[in-house]
């Protein structure tokens, strides 16, 4: 083994100029990036949520029972439909399920009193009810991703009379596992204080903090690694529509904000057995419908130990894991994933049509 | 202006490329030699880019100036760390004190190194501030920064008179401006700590790798190896109480800050007529309120009109039967015989319960006031 000689470095030099002019190129031409790319229609509205159901086409097959899919209120729900072949719905749908999304919107200074009763049982009660009343079916299937399902718990446990099948992916239940630094991290800050100097929280806050979880990793290597991809246009495509997602965050609603981290994160309330919700005692011994629960392995902002607290927590005697060996986006996004998970889903809803 | 062909801002580099061989070769030289000039690669592509952001409007300035940045940082950091490990290695090779030279070598990187890690998370915090709340943060006002020369003796004092309230009120801020500075110095220095314990194991891991008789494969390797070391000491470190209370104190202190500025904010917008913060929160506040109220009355509407027609059809039913001839004796039509679903206790019940409207997707359904 030599040390670097000029030679070499020059050559490495060259080789990362090279790329970077030619990403310079791409960059330049690369357009508009697209987000959410199978075809769905509006189908209720209210306020700036938005209820989608997806296009199911032709297919016969379709599961009677509907799915509605309830993403996070951090970061937006294209995510699970970022591109052709990337896209848990797109999965989902090939899977026989006929897909609906609830897309929360971006809420401003005037929805900051909006708080989690709202959410739950307001906008989610009336979508969950707009499509049982349009397929004419007692109780849907409910989907809950992150955030989204922590929602789908609560929701659950308060409205089990809704729900037939409950699916939950890489879902916060225990919010004070050892592993989980968000946690730490929220532990000693003063949300009320937070709450009342900005009114919405700031999805650049919250970015921030999650850019901090890996500091260097995250805004610096990150880009030096996308020198070396921009030379391709499709690589240098779905890189920029990640980053567009990654930085695509809301603004958090204040008062549900609030909410959700005093009695999540804080006080760790869904475990205590304490929450209260609006009128609605949420007492998860209540879920007894059949449940997956799906989780990541290498997940930084849910470690497995948060999802898997679920098990023991719910009365339900039809309890299923999956556990997917990738990281929080990745469940969504790797083409592993878009091989196992959306069809194993599928597979697990359909057996209990 | 046009953006040039890519061939020709292509060979542009090309050029400056070769303009800087020859710049490159007396680095190589000099650092061996202990001189420490500026570093060719990063003025090679500040000039590059310069002459190209001149001529184009990039479709993603922003985007390859972070890139750039970067790059600049990797082949600045690379190279100064190379040129310098390339001395122990050559120690090495003559049989004599390479770990001592090492240990040279990273005690005089360490300021360096460490000072991009520690201001490198007050930075992004920093630059949050300024760009998203236009926050005293970081700009502190002049008079502010008076009171604080004197040593806090008129921050201690009480307020009085006509306009105590007002006085108050910048004492306030003027003292949660200097928690907040003191936070953000106390912020630094935990990430100063994780700078420094970082710089240690990368001297660790260089010591391993010349021991086994390997060096760094490129620019590259020795970026990404400085990365690993990085976020390694810096998971540990953040999992820690002394991380968690600096990093607490100083985002509570700037809601504090924050909190005490608006209030300032509120009353110079109130002196003015204008409608400031504190009212729009209290209307939105009742907004809320009467927007929940709405939802729930309209809720019971929907139940009592569907208990009212499950009723109607009851009292239909049963008229029918009365007015029908009797098949059996019986003053009141057998359960069998009411339309389904048209006993009152049912009615009440099934009121919760979707209606049976044939499905419909195209037709967008509201039930807000801004949809």
């Amino acid at each position: 083994m030599k040390a670097i000689n000029p030679e070499n470095a020059l050559a490495e030099f060259q080789e990362f100029q090279s790329n970077l002019a030619k990403g310079f190129k791409n960059l330049s031409e690369i357009g508009e990036i697209e987000t959410g790319v199978t075809p769905r229609d509006a189908v209720y509205k209210e306020d700036k949520m938005v209820l989608y159901r997806y296009q199911p086409g032709k297919k016969t097959k379709l599961n009677p029972t509907p799915l509605l899919i309830v993403y996070a209120l951090v970061n937006r729900p294209y995510m699970a439909d970022l591109q052709e072949d990337r896209s848990t719905v797109k999965g989902l749908m090939d899977a026989g399920q006929d897909v609906y999304l609830v897309d929360w919107g971006y809420p401003d200074q005037a929805d900051k009193f909006l708080n989690l009763d709202d959410y739950l049982n307001g906008y989610l009660d009336r979508c969950v009810d707009f499509i049982r009343k349009t397929h004419e079916v007692d109780k849907i299937n409910l989907l809950g991703i992150c955030q989204g399902g922590t929602f789908s718990l609560c929701y659950s446990a308060m409205h089990p009379d809704k729900i037939a099948n409950l699916v939950t992916m890489v879902t916060p239940v225990d919010f004070k596992t050892d592993e989980n630094l968000l946690s730490r991290w929220v532990q000693n800050i003063d949300i009320d204080k937070a709450v009342d100097a900005m009114g919405n929280l700031s999805g650049d806050m919250l970015n921030y903090t999650f850019l901090t979880l890996k500091p260097m990793r995250l805004t610096g290597q990150k880009y030096l690694d996308m020198v070396n991809i921009l030379a391709d246009p499709k690589q240098a495509r779905n890189f920029m529509r990640m980053e567009k997602w990654i930085f695509d965050s809301p603004d958090q609603a204040g008062q549900a904000y609030r909410e959700f981290n005093n009695w999540f994160y804080k006080q760790n309330k869904l475990i205590e057995g304490s929450l209260k919700i609006g009128d609605y005692e949420v007492d998860l011994k209540k879920i007894s419908m059949p449940v997956l629960n799906v989780y990541a392995t290498l997940d930084h902002l849910v470690p497995p130990a948060a999802s898997k607290a679920l098990k023991n927590l719910i009365s339900s005697t039809d309890y299923n894991e999956i556990e997917f060996p990738g990281g929080h986006i990745g469940i969504y996004v790797s083409g592993r994933a878009q091989k196992e998970i959306p069809p194993a889903i599928g597979k697990w809803l359909e057996k209990r049509r | 202006m046009q953006t040039p062909p890519f061939s020709a801002m292509f060979d542009q580099w090309q050029n400056y490329q070769k303009s800087y061989m020859d710049a490159w070769q007396s680095m190589a030289e000099s650092s061996i030699s202990g001189k420490q000039p500026g570093n060719p690669w990063t003025d090679a592509l500040d000039k590059w880019w310069q002459s190209l952001s001149n001529q184009t409007a990039s479709a993603s300035p922003n985007l390859f100036s972070m890139m750039l940045e970067q790059s600049k940082t990797f082949f600045n950091m690379a190279s100064l760390i190379n040129g310098s490990l390339g001395e122990a290695w050559k120690v090495k090779g003559k049989g004599g004190d390479w770990e001592k030279v090492i240990s040279k070598t990273f005690d005089g990187l360490r300021g360096t190194l460490t000072a991009g890690c520690s201001t490198f998370p007050v930075e992004l915090w920093r630059k949050l501030i300024i760009e998203k709340f236009q926050s005293p943060g970081d700009l502190v006002p002049d008079f502010i920064k008076k009171l604080q020369d004197k040593e806090n003796l008129i921050l201690n004092m009480p307020a009085i008179g006509m306009s105590r309230e007002k006085q108050e009120v910048v004492q306030k801020l003027a003292k949660e401006v200097t928690e907040y500075q003191i936070a953000c110095g106390e912020f630094m220095e935990v990430q100063t700590k994780i700078g420094n314990l970082a710089v240690d194991l990368m001297q660790e891991e260089i010591c391993e790798m010349f021991s086994a008789g390997e060096y760094p494969e490129s620019y590259r390797a020795i970026y990404d190896l400085w990365v690993d070391c990085y976020e390694e000491v810096y998971a540990d470190a953040v999992m820690q109480p002394e991380y968690n209370t600096a990093y607490s104190d100083m985002v509570n202190s700037f809601m504090s800050l924050t909190l005490i500025y608006r209030q300032l904010q509120d009353g110079t917008l109130e002196a003015c007529g204008m409608p400031s913060r504190r009212e729009l929160d209290t209307l939105h506040r009742r907004f809320q309120e009467e927007r929940r109220e709405k939802h729930k009355m309209r809720s019971e509407i929907e139940a009592l009109k569907e208990q009212v027609k499950q009723l109607e059809a009851y009292a239909t039913a049963n008229a029918a039967a009365k007015n029908s001839p009797p098949v059996e004796s019986a003053s009141k039509p057998a359960a069998s015989q009411r339309p389904r679903g048209a006993s009152p206790r049912r009615a009440a019940s099934k009121a919760a319960k979707p209606t049976t409207t044939p499905p419909s997707t195209k037709k967008v359904e509201t039930g807000g006031d801004e949809s």
